[in-house]
């Protein structure tokens, strides 16, 4: 090997910088270095604010189109924090719509089915009212008897039809914006997030488990326990094994954060692993018996990458595995923490083995994890102090609650 | 405690490919779900998880060996069985290499997570 004397960009991990202190928010000094209120966890005021602001304005995403069984099959969302239930439709042609699963004569919930193959028509449990899979009202039981465009209150059928909500797909993963008045596009929103992945080839990976956990937690509470690794070395066993290196640590076994940006809304960090980690016996075992299981093929950043996409989505990757979260709140206190895995198609059967591993090891990681979520609910809920205090690894929790602060704010004047 | 929300169930028996027959005498451990694998790892006994996981890591070299020859897609039954033996280990490892205890210590009931993908329909299910 060639000694290479200079490198115009040092590896990001290089030690020096790794133990720069306050690192981050040198880079980001416009973060500072101020507490974050317990308030902001627990008042039904500061939730209701972000029901309206941030939920009922902001691109969300609810799951992909991994979720359909192919053309012309649906799925029904119900997103508890809008109180609203939709009804999204992937067409023959493969074009995804949602709707207001809502029907236009006296407004029963219209599917009352989880997912599944389009009927021929969407037909109301109530009355039978029937329509196509674009949303247009096609068939009404004794038509005659309605008043159709009969004056300028009454709509014709064709003014009758589902009522359509924003939608885009992103890289097959499908957002709804329930602001009808908003102008902003997905693109928009993903901004410098969405071009940092332009390319990425998610075509190669396919959902193999979902998980929707109810989490007793605020749905920031959450967000932030998983937004930062610092927790590692101590919460509970997996983690401790996992803090000893397979996510870098510095000489007094402290995760260092291989890299932080903030990509407009959203953040993304890094880790690194340890290379004299030892992973478990029967983990190396099978790493001996398969060496090229393990290797990373897809264009990632760093062999763990976790982005969290304002407000409520986390886009991540260990190696060529995949995971998704989608944080749902159900009231200030109460979530449900929805979990996807992905991995790219298995050349063999010892492939699929690799896979296996990665999920239960991770699913038992986040197993620990939901514990501490509801332990942390319960500490902040005690009010015994206003405001907690955050380190610079921890820069990723100040960046999150100073975007939703803005965002709201924005909002409140736009 | 947390209720019990699956309950072991013998499956029918499923032959392994022929040069694994040695390990027909844990055929018990030849479960196809998640849910199914979970509920062995929490509930058979230590000992008799410690037994499985010495045999397995004995054979382990040879079986990955094979599979590195199945290819990734439409497994045979026997393969199949023979996979799902090995998830079954990936189990019991969690409860031998770190936990010392088939249930997450300091965690929740691992019956959380099981894969929704294997319980039918799916949608939006918070709500
Ligand atoms: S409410 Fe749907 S057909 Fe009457
Ligand atoms: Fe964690």
């Amino acid at each position: 090997m060639t000694e290479v004397k200079e490198r115009i960009n040092p590896p990001l991990d290089a030690p020096d910088a790794a133990e720069e202190q306050y690192r981050w928010n040198r880079r980001y000094p416009e973060l500072g270095t101020g507490p974050i209120t317990t308030d902001r966890f627990l008042s039904e005021e500061h939730f209701e604010r972000e029901r309206k602001l941030v939920f009922g304005k902001s691109w969300l995403n609810i799951g992909s189109v991994h979720d359909f069984s192919g053309n012309g099959s649906f799925f029904v969302r119900d997103i508890a924090v809008l109180d609203v239930s939709l009804l999204v439709v992937q067409d023959e042609q493969g074009t995804v719509r949602a709707f207001h699963n809502v029907c236009s004569h006296r407004g029963n919930k219209l599917v009352w089915e989880k997912s599944g193959p389009c009927p021929y028509l969407f037909a109301c449990r109530f009355h039978g009212w029937g329509y196509k899979q674009d949303g247009a009202l096609a068939s009404v039981p004794d038509e005659g008897e309605f008043h159709f465009g009969s004056d300028d209150k009454n709509p014709g059928k064709d003014g009758l039809g589902m009522v359509p909500v924003r939608t885009e797909v992103w890289k097959g993963f499908i957002f709804v914006n329930l602001d009808a008045s908003g102008t902003d596009s997905l693109a928009e929103h993903l901004g410098p997030l969405g071009e940092s992945l332009k390319d990425f080839p998610f075509d190669a990976l396919e959902l193999r488990h979902r998980y929707d956990v109810s989490d007793e937690a605020n749905w920031k509470v959450i967000l932030d326990a998983q937004n930062e690794i610092y927790h590692l070395p101590m919460l509970a066993p997996l983690h401790r094994f996992l803090g000893g290196g397979a996510f870098a640590t510095n000489e007094d076994g402290y995760t260092r954060l291989l890299d932080f940006e903030r990509l407009g809304l959203h953040t993304v960090f890094t880790s690194d692993s340890d290379i004299e980690w030892v992973d478990t016996p029967m983990r190396t075992a099978v790493a001996k018996a398969h060496p090229d299981g393990g290797l990373t093929t897809l264009p990632i950043r760093g062999p763990f990458v976790f982005h969290v996409l304002f407000p409520n989505m986390v886009l991540g990757f260990l190696g060529d595995f995949m995971f998704t979260y989608n944080v749902w709140p159900e009231s200030v206190d109460k979530s449900v923490w929805e979990i996807r895995m992905h991995f790219p198609r298995p050349d063999t059967l010892a492939d699929r083995v690799i896979h296996d591993l990665m999920k239960v090891r991770f699913r038992d990681l986040l197993c620990e994890d939901v514990t501490g979520h509801a332990a942390l609910q319960v500490g902040l809920k005690s009010r015994a102090r206003d405001v907690f205090v955050v380190g610079d690894q921890e820069v990723q929790i100040r960046s999150f609650h100073q975007n939703l602060d803005e965002y709201m704010e924005r909002g409140n004047r736009g | 405690m947390a209720e019990k929300t699956a309950q072991i169930t013998t499956e029918p028996a499923v032959a392994l490919p022929e040069r694994f027959t040695g390990l027909v005498r844990f055929s018990d451990w030849i479960v196809s779900t998640e849910a199914g694998r979970i509920e062995r790892r929490l509930t058979v006994e230590m000992a008799a998880c410690r037994e499985f996981y010495d045999a397995m890591m004995v054979e382990l070299d040879d079986i990955i060996t094979y599979l590195r020859t199945r290819p990734g897609a439409d497994p045979s039954p026997q393969d199949q069985a023979l996979l799902n033996l090995v998830f079954s280990l990936h189990e019991v490892a969690q409860a031998v290499e770190i936990y010392d205890q088939g249930a997450v210590v300091d965690g929740a009931d691992v019956r959380l997570f099981t894969s929704v993908l294997e319980r039918g329909p799916v949608g939006g299910t918070n709500g």
